[in-house]
């Protein structure tokens, strides 16, 4: 089937790519002065320990094979050692990576299934009020940091209200993590029935989820609106208005039509979202992969930034090629 | 017998950033029933706002000022938008000058006829798709069953002209207005794709207007043909009557030009100045006129017989029309 | 066959026009704008406050009084005291000088690599040898830095090679090419079909020199509507990377570090420290967005609401 072809081409074209993304990631640690061994090593590394780096890193070999060995090491899910946690790298990386996961994909789910009707809703009805309102809160998103309206509603409703907990992570500190199922803590303690540890996590949830919601779904909103006016008035649609087909039927072109553009703007989003996450996970000490890589830069302990940066990449990489593939499967006209 | 369309001094503007632009200034034509007309005429000069208007598809920044437009009896122009709904791809259809951006890329040809099919008809969807692939047929693109599926990229220009034919003639209108059908299509398509109008229209009985910047066209495929310039119409009369002797300067220009350019003999065709402009008194082409005199930029005239079925907007019309003058 | 065809008088102009010698139209346009005006007001005001701010500011702003820490706002100090005691007001209208520096600098690198990348890539598109290669390799290099999440890449550049001003202005024009890049190439595809292009060809220029000569200057219009958001998406990266600690070092002042200074207080409803700067923040970067949306609707007609 031509949906198979392409998908096998694409995911064919998705080494080459990897590859790149892994050698830039590798000449990142080569960027600063001095000895990568050292550096990786850390300052409190003794003197065994940077030499067996040294050896693992193959730092007295050529270049080229030195790339191999990490490669090598990374496709063994070998990142090296974080000299702050005293832990695999790899470790540290599963413990927390199910924490960013959550703020993720739960923002990306709401803005997406809130931002595509509002935007839709926005396109059609174009009333002045909700219109212009719109118009503002999409200015206004854009320009706040999402740091800064993070703290803003921590301020409001922890600091003045009480009604939400602090930015102490993901769960009230007296109550028990919940066993081990997907990692993430809200959903864990869901499906093991654990009623009074969920309250918390989403309790706890709330807040972040917000913030980001808050700031990107701007970027649904706005682009689904743009794309749907644009297709209303489209030259296909005039043409069905003129033979006479129903406002219904006019709308349903202007979607199927619009879908193309707004699936690529859904992978621009968790494209953000991804950054985002960084900087929102620092402000509510959520314990996830973004405040590791904070943590981490902010100390100079260079491998897991270097892991960090690999799995962002990856993780974008194969969200693009998802669009790709959606798109494909939407639009007739992209070639094979 | 009462005509099946007819358009009373219709007045269009288009607001622009610098002010309304006035586009038509006083078009009157008549159609009757089964009746093919040609409307000819350069670009700007208001055409496809006339096609436009009559099926009351103009938005605001277009603005219709004045006039009517009586079909079967009833002015269109004051009907509200769901009741021309149900007259426009039934009792008129309309075609487009471009019609690979007036199909839906994004469905299948075969689906997007059953859907008007569907528009005006309760017909379960089955149904819908086979009269679908009949009309492909009656259309004369080939392999139908299979064409039905296929997406709009995936077909020639002079195809997708002729899908967009099925879809305007799917219920058999009363009239069509064909919107320079061959625009854009090479000489033996566009050939093709008129024969085909021409055979379906005279197959249903439908009257036709068939807007065209090509006199060829229009004395070989109508019946009757009406000249616009600057927005109102300067001269209407039978084909035969109009090739052997126009009545209007501007009428003989563009038969001059045309049959220069079938003869390759430059230089015969008139030259003509500036701009069309919309003088406040007097006549519209007077600005151009090779032969104007003074009454003419003082007087407006209106469109007045000059023999009989011929009508036309010029103050010399007769002499024009014996061929009394240079042109 | 068909007779002389006029000019249609109501087509809108497809391309975007150049903004030379319209200043008066410039002035009409901006009238009725409120949202333009008020974009122009405040890119004035840190333009203003970046050459002397520090020197208008009340106090020190890197002067920290422990004894007067976390002070609500007062006529003394306006809008508080952090928890160090150094004043909000004077280091709020200090931050500019840091911010607007690295964002300019780094913009205006971007801008004219991005452009000049994009015209190569845009003009020799499609053509044979070492220009195809070329176009196609920057296009793989553009889509390349792409795939890294901006601030991750950000993040990362700066901690690799050291957090200093340089470094954070050098990641930034970095990360910000690929987008001047993709417009510039975009509008060199118009542009290069126009006829003027091929009649220089005919003339006997070499491509290069219509590329540079004749493309280019037509083709800068979206990248110059572009400069205005880059440059608060400048801002806003640098006040991030130095909210996290990875930007601008902490005495300087900086609307980033010091909303990270004043974070903490917020939990304690000491909410000044922290609020005041990200007011700024936004109120700058909306300000220099409008002003972008503004000239992007001035240069393109049918665009405008």
């Amino acid at each position: 089937m031509r949906f198979l072809r392409y998908a096998a081409r694409r995911f064919l074209f998705l080494i080459p790519q990897l590859f790149v993304v892994s050698v830039i990631v590798f000449f990142l640690v080569r960027l600063l002065p001095g000895d990568p061994a050292y550096l990786m090593a850390g300052q409190f590394a003794t003197k065994d320990q940077i030499d067996q780096i040294r050896t693992t890193m193959g730092l007295d070999k050529p270049l080229y094979e030195q790339y191999a060995l990490y490669v090598q090491h990374v496709l063994r899910g070998d990142f090296g050692m974080s000299w702050r946690s005293s832990h695999p790298v790899i470790d540290d990386i599963k413990q927390r990576f199910p924490a960013t996961m959550e703020l993720v994909l739960l923002t990306g789910c709401i803005s997406v299934v809130l931002g595509i009707p509002i935007g839709v809703y926005t396109a059609v009805a174009r009333k002045g009020v909700a219109d212009r309102g719109l118009f503002i809160y999409g200015m206004l998103a854009g320009s706040i940091p999402d740091f800064w309206l993070g703290l803003i509603l921590i301020l409001i409703f922890f600091a003045f209200l009480g009604w939400l907990p602090g930015p102490i992570g993901q769960l009230d500190p007296s109550m028990e993590i919940p066993p081990r199922i997907t990692g993430m803590i809200a959903l864990d303690a869901l499906l093991s029935g654990q009623w009074a540890v969920f309250q918390s996590a989403v309790a706890h949830l709330v807040l972040p989820v917000a913030t980001l919601t808050l700031v990107y779904s701007t970027l649904i909103i706005k682009n689904t609106r743009t794309t749907v006016e644009e297709m209303l008035k489209s030259d296909f649609v005039e043409y069905g208005r003129a033979l006479g087909l129903s406002s219904l039927t006019l709308l349903r072109y202007a979607l199927r039509n619009a879908l193309p553009p707004v699936v690529t703007v859904v992978g621009i989003l968790f494209w953000f979202l991804l950054g985002a996450a960084v900087l929102v996970e620092t402000v509510f000490a959520w314990g996830g992969l973004g405040q590791y890589a904070v943590e981490s830069v902010v100390s100079s302990d260079y491998a897991p930034v270097q892991a960090f940066v690999l799995l962002a990449a990856v993780f974008t990489t194969v969200v693009f090629l998802l669009v790709d593939l959606a798109y494909f499967a939407i639009d007739p006209r992209i070639k094979t | 017998m009462a005509p099946l369309l007819e358009v009373k001094d219709l007045r269009v503007s288009f607001l622009a950033d610098a002010g309304p632009v006035r586009v038509l200034n006083g078009t009157s034509l008549s159609l009757g029933s089964g009746e093919s007309l040609g409307v000819v005429g350069e670009s700007g000069s208001g055409k496809t706002v006339l096609v436009r208007t009559i099926l009351g598809l103009l938005q605001p920044p277009w603005q219709v000022l004045e006039g009517s437009v009586i079909f079967n009896g009833e002015d269109l122009l004051k009907k509200r938008e769901e009741e021309l709904r149900h007259i426009r791809g039934k009792e008129i259809a309309i075609t487009s000058p471009e019609p690979r951006k007036h199909i839906n890329p994004l469905l299948r040809v075969g689906d997007q006829i059953a859907n008007v099919l569907q528009a005006h008809r309760d017909v379960p969807r089955k149904e819908a798709m086979e009269r679908a692939v009949g009309l492909l047929t009656a259309v004369g693109l080939p392999a139908p069953d299979q064409m039905a599926r296929f997406y709009p990229h995936e077909l020639s220009g002079g195809m997708c002209q002729r899908v967009i034919i099925a879809m305007a003639l799917a219920h058999s209108p009363k009239l069509i207005l064909a919107d320079e059908p061959t625009a854009g299509l090479d000489v033996t398509i566009a050939r093709q794709i008129l024969d085909l109008m021409y055979d379906l229209v005279r197959d249903v009985n439908s009257s036709l207007i068939l807007v065209s910047r090509d006199l060829g066209v229009v004395a070989h495929y109508c019946q009757r043909v009406a000249v616009i310039y600057a927005g109102q119409v300067v001269e209407s009369a039978r084909v035969a009557d109009f090739y052997t002797g126009a009545a209007h300067p501007y009428s003989r220009h563009l038969l001059r030009a045309a049959a220069a350019a079938r003869d390759e003999r430059r230089g015969a065709a008139i030259r003509l100045g500036q701009r069309v402009v919309f003088p406040d008194r007097g006549c519209a082409f007077a600005s151009r006129c090779p032969i104007a005199l003074p009454p003419c930029k003082e007087e407006a005239p209106a469109l007045e017989p000059v023999a009989e079925d011929h009508l036309a907007r010029c103050l010399r019309r007769a002499e024009v029309l014996r061929g009394e003058t240079q042109l | 066959m068909t007779t002389q065809p006029l000019p249609d008088t109501r087509k809108q102009p497809a391309a975007p026009t150049q903004g030379r010698g319209q200043f008066g139209s410039f002035i009409a346009f901006s009238r009725g704008r409120p949202g333009f005006l008020f974009g122009l007001v405040i890119v004035a005001i840190t333009i203003f406050l970046a050459c002397f701010g520090a020197i208008v500011a009340p106090c020190d702003p890197e002067h920290a009084i422990p004894e007067a820490g976390l002070l609500p706002p007062s006529p003394v100090h306006l809008l508080g005291t952090d928890v160090v005691g150094m004043d909000i007001f004077s280091r709020v209208i200090s931050a500019p000088r840091i911010d607007l520096t690295i964002a300019l600098v780094s913009t205006l690198i971007a801008f004219v690599c991005g452009v000049f990348l994009g015209v190569i890539s845009g003009y020799f598109a499609s053509g044979r040898g070492i220009g195809r290669v070329g176009s196609e390799t920057i296009m793989r290099g553009a889509d390349i830095v792409q795939a890294f999440p901006i601030f991750i890449f950000a993040l990362a550049l700066v901690c690799f090679r050291g957090p200093s001003t340089a470094n954070v202005i050098s990641a930034l024009a970095f990360l910000n090419i690929p987008y001047f890049l993709r417009v510039t190439r975009g509008a060199v595809f118009q542009v290069r079909e126009r006829p003027f292009v091929e009649a220089a060809r005919c003339a006997g220029n070499t491509e290069r020199g219509i590329a540079f000569t004749h493309v280019m200057p037509n083709a800068l219009g979206p990248a110059l509507a572009n400069i205005s958001p880059s440059i608060g998406f400048a801002i806003l990266l640098t006040a991030g990377l130095s909210f996290v600690g990875a930007g601008v070092p902490k005495p300087t002042p900086e609307w980033g570090s010091m909303i990270s200074i004043g974070a903490p207080n917020m939990m304690t409803g000491q909410w000044w420290s922290a609020l005041f700067p990200g007011l700024a923040l936004g109120v700058t970067i909306l300000g220099y967005a409008l002003v972008g949306d503004g000239i992007l609707e001035f240069m393109d007609p049918t665009r405008r609401r």
